[in-house]
């Protein structure tokens, strides 16, 4: 049984170092498939067990490719879910008042731990009963329906945010931001602007899609963002993650965008499902970038100017927590300023490595 | 013999045996020596014997910022857990062993902040300092050990010379580093590609009390987009809600106060005899007019938390909004 | 064996075959000591990435070929197979000495029944190949004859990324995607029929629109059917896939096969076949034009380069000391330290690599455990393991320094060097060290490459070799070409404009200088004639011209001063080129105008007209001008204008007309031997 899980990891982790699989929401289903058959397959008696078991698989999955953050952030909500359910299943056994009382404090390692009780890690070398391990896997299939309901969730606020005759811009292609639009459209009338997202051009493939549905349609090239930046009412961006401190890696050219956007107050919202929130920073800016095969950028064929120049083909921008005005994530609206209480909420902050 | 035993000359004695020692640590560190000397024998003569104390000890130094930080930790923890007592004198040793294990976690602490600052500091980058921190020059040790290779500015710190010690550890642990002149901060921003400072305490809203120069750093950094990083450990999270400079504990009427027209106004401001940190010790009152202008310029200033990037604590990363996420916690 | 009938499905096992070995010695005197696939390329193991190519192709089992250090691959590969999801078996054969070796050997153990991607063990690429497949399944489907597809790549004539000395011209239809001619193109084209491409003109008849390119990288890999190897079976002579193979399949009528290609772009692909493309792929690896297959996805498990701006990736164990610079394009293995003021750039450093202080390292392919001293020097070279150089050695551009060599304190390694530590004579155990080239401390001699390369380059211009080493010049080679402008590219261009004006000119001075040649070689008259037919067929010219070229060119070698035995003397001469005349005359006609020729040749005053009676003599005795020929020359109105001169040379040879004329009736039965041998 546990070859087969092997041989599972080692399938995703080839595919994810071959960038067979990308993009936020293929990986984190893939990741969270995976996990469910390792802790359903493996056998394992105490909470540290556990832990152990999915972040050496973690650790395995993130290093394969370091910039699909989605990985590491399922990987995260798994574990959390793992510790809340034991801490649960604790309080349950040993219903004392202490416990009672001290629960809501000790939920996150805070200033108290300095002074409080640490006896926690040995605790959870406690044997599970049975039951437990369905209630994780109930759990992780809850984050699984959850992660299918992403799209309807954020964009039935999209009423809220849109407003008839107003013109939207936005750059690239993500399916929220699509799925958002098209749901406006259903309701109101509205013009999209979207840039064409030069060396990729899924701005275009993104315009295509919207005018399908019968939204009126622009494709601007990427430099005119700026010069018709002053008749925007808003710009909406999809992202490919979103860091701790509220920051952005999304393709490249949303800094531009949303740089442009400041300059004119012209306020930037992001779509984004939760499981695109990571709890790391951006250490520097090209910490969670990837530079892609220059061939888009300048032919290879030419060859006698490739020996003479450099070609970079960088595919993400880091997009500063200042220049967001909006998240609009599936469980409603939030300033930047909040999205570090989603990351309390949802990860424990033990697990921002992986380190065993 | 609670009465004899002397809690504020217990503090300084501490501080002055291990210069490594921060002051809140101190504090507590000087709270339990007193538990382990109370001879209270109710609850009440207790509580009110610690909290005497640390009054006390709060009003013995002029910058009483994270000296009442660490006071008011132990004080919410003790009172927090005084509902649950049983029996007195057990409940007594607990708190004595918990206090010693605090100071002994409390190094732990720095550890803990200089490995999560870190994976900041990157490869080839020049960082601004502020006059003396223990946990900035740990953090800085620790990635000069990793074979990071930066270069550092630090500031004079006129007052304290901290930034001359800064230098010197720095230097020791082979990280070039530069003395610039407090006044230089907005010379040298541009060739900065982060400003690193630490901490006397964060206030509620995630801003900083530091020594003074902190807040004019942080203007200039901003003015330049620079990112500016504080350091702290969370014993040094503090329950004030400054609106400005002057909400803070330390001031008072006499800072910054316009001294009559014969008095030398450009004299050398120092604090008075009692240090409030075991780097302040030169001291070097030259003459009468000295000494009366002294306390009229302020020790520490007020950062605003819009003006800093993030706060690497013992807690993990936190935005400036997140500490007062960590504070609720503790005191709601 | 016959061709399967069976119609392939895309649920079979996707299988591919690895060509290990390059049957060439490019690389040596590195891979005497192991395999070219193993050489690590931006620290990873050229085979790694030929693996990575065809695990995201879905292949589901790879056969691996090898011949010379075969155990070290078949370690690797059991190594490798442990983490893969991919079946790899390797099959060892000592004998093979080529592609067609291996593909025998292949057909022989019959372990292929399906379509299979034929790879070398040197590709690197980041090609998606379903598409290709796809098509060429389509197309097997629908004609059975489609045997191979090829897989090409454009790219400009003068890309760092072609072989230049492997260029190869493609014959294309684009409208069926058949391949209809191939020819292989050296970068020096020093013989007429190295610039020539001869096609059969019946491919104009059948396609109306053809494609004739010289822009495509060929990186030689093929899909190939099953029949492939079998036909290697049968055309037993074939070595080399490309010139031999596909060159004789498509002008073979009898085979009915046909080839199709298939081209790529926005994807890239390359062959490490030389060292100069070593160098080639490292820098596109590096400048991440193999996207994903670039340094920071850690194709080698355990490793972990992070990417930096400017192109530098390092392992996060590397020591960098404060002052050292690492500029553009930079890979550094694990665990390496380099010390102060050191400056590195567009360089590949491998594991556990000690560098000392000020060494300037720029262009350097510098594998692991290598230990390079303070004040080194190193430009354009390839530094094998566990290699030391002492203090303030300077290794010159174009050298590849073996496993294990120690060059000494200050010393040169002059330009395009070979050192090894290899003994000399293989029963030798003893190194004997060439203090002159490694220095007093060193150990390590030069390499002497193997005179008697037994291959078909027997008249391989060396520069076709230079070509393809590291950090070789298309400039100055082409400037120690003397007089061979064509040899250059620039010239290329121009070269048909030039024939234009003048093929007479040009066809004079080839065939001068392939005369030349030949007498200076001392080829046989076989190759002599061979090599003159071609160049006849190339310049399209016809037999009269020839002669009228070679004739006075034996001639003039004669000299009638010397002595007999110094190879000069008329008869001498005669004896040994006189065949090569024969060659050129075959009936009645060729042989008066031969003689024609003759007659105005030693008129001239470079051929002595001393020579012309005997030359006459000759030919009439070795039946290359039969008694009715002479005789009809000169009784012709022709002979008797011309110079004065010429008139001479006519009467000297009245006596031999009239002995002629007397046995014409005697000799008149022999009429078999019409043409010469």
């Amino acid at each position: 049984m546990s070859l087969n899980k092997n041989e599972l990891v080692d399938d995703l982790v080839a595919k994810l170092k071959r960038r067979q699989l990308v993009g936020s929401s293929a990986v984190s289903q893939a990741t969270l498939k995976l996990l469910v058959v390792v802790i359903s397959k493996n056998n394992w008696s105490t909470a540290n067990q556990l832990l152990t078991l999915v972040k050496s698989v973690g650790q395995k999955l993130i290093q394969a490719n370091p910039t699909e953050l989605a990985v590491g952030n399922i990987i995260r909500r798994v574990l959390h879910v793992i510790r809340e359910e034991y801490r649960e299943a604790e309080n349950d056994k040993t219903n004392t008042e202490f416990h009672h009382h001290a629960a809501p404090l000790t939920t996150s390692s805070s200033m108290y731990n300095l002074l409080g009780e640490s006896g926690a890690a040995q605790e959870e070398q406690v044997q599970f009963s049975h039951s437990l391990r369905s209630n994780i896997i109930q759990e992780i299939r809850d984050i699984k329906i959850e992660l299918e309901n992403i799209h309807e969730n954020i964009k039935n606020q999209a009423p809220l945010h849109i407003h008839s005759n107003e013109i939207i811009m936005t750059i690239g292609r993500s399916k929220t931001v699509e799925e958002f639009l098209k749901m406006a459209a259903s309701k109101r009338k509205f013009q999209v602007l979207v840039a064409e997202t030069a060396p990729s051009y899924h701005g275009q493939e993104m315009a295509l899609e919207l005018s399908k549905a019968g939204i009126e349609t622009t494709v601007i090239p990427d430099s005119a963002v700026f010069a018709v930046m002053s008749r925007v009412n808003k710009v909406i961006l999809g992202t490919h993650a979103v860091l701790a401190n509220g920051g952005l890696v999304a393709i490249s050219g949303s800094h531009m965008m949303a740089a442009a956007a400041k300059h004119h107050s012209i306020p930037v919202v992001v779509c984004t499902g939760l499981y695109k929130l990571s709890p790391l920073y951006p250490y520097d800016e090209d910490s969670f970038n990837v530079t892609m095969n220059p061939d888009s950028v300048l032919g290879f064929e030419e060859g006698d100017l490739i020996e003479k120049v450099t070609v970079t083909n960088p595919y993400y921008d880091y997009v500063s927590p200042d220049f967001v005005n909006l998240f609009i994530t599936n469980q409603g609206g939030h300033p930047p300023s909040y999205l570090y209480r989603l990351i309390v909420e949802n990860y424990d902050p033990d697990d921002q490595t992986f380190d065993l | 013999m609670d009465k004899e035993f002397d809690v504020v000359a217990n503090y300084k004695t501490l501080l002055v045996e291990s210069p490594e020692i921060s002051m809140p640590v101190a504090a507590i560190e000087s709270l339990v020596e007193l538990i382990k000397h109370s001879k209270a024998t109710t609850m009440s003569e207790f509580m009110l014997s610690i909290k005497d104390a640390s009054q006390r000890l709060k009003s013995s130094v002029r910058n009483s910022i994270s000296l009442s930080a660490g006071c008011d930790l132990f004080l919410r923890f003790v009172t927090r857990n005084s509902h649950d007592v049983a029996d007195f004198e057990t409940w007594k040793a607990t708190l004595i062993s918990r206090g010693q294990s605090f100071v002994e976690k409390a190094d732990a602490c720095r550890y803990k902040i200089a490995e999560l600052g870190v994976p900041f500091i990157r490869d080839g980058s020049t960082v601004l300092i502020h006059a003396h921190s223990r946990v900035v020059s740990l953090l800085l040790q620790k990635a000069a050990a990793d074979h990071k290779r930066f270069k550092v500015f630090v500031t004079e710190s006129s007052q304290t010379q901290g930034g001359i010690r800064s230098a010197k550890v720095l230097r020791a642990a082979g990280i070039p580093t530069t003395i610039i002149l407090d006044a230089a901060v907005g010379y040298v921003i541009d060739k900065v590609d982060m400003v690193l400072v630490g901490a006397e305490g964060v206030v509620e809203n995630g801003g900083l009390i530091n020594q003074i120069g902190s807040y004019q750093m942080a203007i200039v950094a901003k003015a330049a987009n620079k990112p500016f990083y504080a350091v702290a450990e969370s014993y040094k999270f503090v329950r004030l809600f400054p609106l400005n400079q002057y909400d803070l504990p330390t001031y008072n009427a006499d800072t910054l106060s316009f001294q009559e027209l014969n008095t030398d106004h450009d004299a050398k401001s120092l604090e008075d005899g009692t240090p409030s940190s075991a780097s302040q010790t030169a001291l070097h009152l030259k003459t009468a007019e000295d000494q009366t202008s002294q306390g009229s310029n302020p020790l520490v200033d007020y950062t605003p938390p819009n003006y800093i990037t993030l706060l690497f604590t013992d807690l993990g990363v936190l935005t400036p909004s997140g500490v007062s996420d960590e504070l609720i916690k503790l005191y709601l | 064996m016959p061709p399967k009938e069976k119609v392939e499905s895309t649920e079979q096992v996707l299988q591919a075959v690895i060509l290990a070995d390059s049957f060439d010695e490019r690389f040596q005197p590195i891979t005497l000591e192991t395999a070219r696939c193993l050489l690590p390329l931006c620290n990873v193991p050229l085979i790694s990435y030929t693996f990575e190519f065809l695990a995201v192709a879905g292949v589901q089992e790879i056969f691996v070929f090898c011949c010379s250090h075969s155990d070290k691959v078949k370690a690797f590969v059991k190594q490798y197979g442990k983490q893969s999801n991919m079946k790899i078996h390797t099959i060892v054969s000592q004998e093979c000495m080529s592609v067609g070796d291996a593909m025998r050997e292949l057909d022989a153990k019959q372990l292929i029944d399906t379509d299979f991607i034929l790879v070398t063990g040197d590709v690197v690429s980041n090609m998606k190949l379903d598409r290709v497949l796809e098509e060429h399944r389509a197309r097997r489907q629908a004609d059975k004859s489609a045997i191979m597809t090829m897989v090409l790549k454009k790219a400009s004539p003068q890309h760092r990324s072609r072989a230049v000395g492997d260029g190869s011209l493609f014959v294309l239809d684009q409208t069926s995607k058949e391949c209809l001619h191939y020819q292989p193109v050296k970068a020096f084209k020093s013989t007429k029929q190295d610039r020539r491409m001869t096609m059969d003109m019946e491919i104009f008849k059948m396609h109306p629109e053809i494609q004739i390119r010289n822009d495509l990288i060929d990186c030689q890999v093929d899909i190939c059917s099953v029949e492939v190897p079998a036909l290697f079976t049968e055309n037993f002579d074939y070595q080399d896939i490309r010139s031999d193979f596909v060159h004789g399949i498509l002008t073979s009528d009898l085979l009915g096969k046909t080839i199709h290609f298939h081209e790529v772009h926005d994807v890239y692909a390359a062959r490490v076949r030389s060292t100069q493309m070593y160098d080639a792929i490292s820098k596109d690896i590096i400048s991440r034009w193999t996207f994903p297959m670039v340094p920071d996805s850690n194709l080698q498990a355990g490793d972990c380069y992070e990417y930096r701006r400017g192109l530098v990736y390092k392992e996060k164990s590397v020591v960098l000391s404060r002052t050292c610079v690492v500029e553009e394009k930079v890979v550094i293995g694990a665990n390496t330290q380099i010390a102060e003021s050191s400056v590195l750039s567009n360089c590949v450093i491998g594991k556990n690599c000690v560098i000392g202080a000020n060494v300037k390292i720029d262009n350097a392919y510098i594998w692991d455990n290598v230990i390079i001293m303070d004040n080194c020097v190193i430009q354009h070279s390839i530094i094998a393991n566990n290699a030391v150089l002492e203090e303030g050695v300077t290794v010159r551009k174009g050298c590849l320094i073996s496993f294990n060599v120690t060059i000494g304190a200050k010393t040169t390694v002059p330009p395009f060097s070979r050192l090894t530590t290899l003994p000399e004579d293989e029963d030798d155990d003893e190194l004997v060290s060439e203090p002159a080239v490694v220095g007093a401390s060193g150990k390590g001699r030069v390499f002497k490459e193997a005179e008697d390369s037994d291959d078909e380059d027997e008249e391989e211009d060396p520069k076709n070799k230079a070509v393809n080493r590291l950090a070789y010049d298309l400039k100055e080679l082409a400037l120690e070409g003397q007089d061979d402008s064509a040899s250059e590219f620039e010239s290329e261009a121009s070269d048909d404009e030039e024939e234009a004006v003048n093929p007479a000119e040009e066809l004079d001075r080839e065939v001068s200088a392939t005369l030349e040649r030949a007498f200076k070689d001392g080829h046989s008259v076989d190759i002599a004639a061979l090599e003159l037919n071609t160049l006849r067929m190339a310049s399209f010219s016809n037999f009269h011209e020839m002669r009228k070229r070679i004739i006075p060119g034996v001639l003039r070698n004669i000299d009638v001063t010397a002595k007999p035995g110094s190879g000069k003397t008329t008869k001498e001469i005669l004896a040994r080129w006189g065949p090569l005349i024969g060659r050129m005359i075959h009936d009645e006609d060729d042989q008066v105008d031969g003689l024609y020729i003759l007659q105005r040749s030693c008129a001239s005053p470079v051929v002595a007209t001393a020579v012309f009676t005997p030359a006459l003599r000759y030919f009439y005795d070795n039946d290359i001008t039969e008694e009715d020929a002479i005789l009809k020359w000169f009784y012709s109105e022709k002979s008797q204008q011309g110079s004065d001169m010429e008139k001479q040379l006519r009467e000297k040879t009245q006596p031999m007309i009239d002995y002629l004329e007397q046995s014409e009736s005697e000799e008149e039965s022999d009429e078999e031997d019409e043409d010469s041998e």
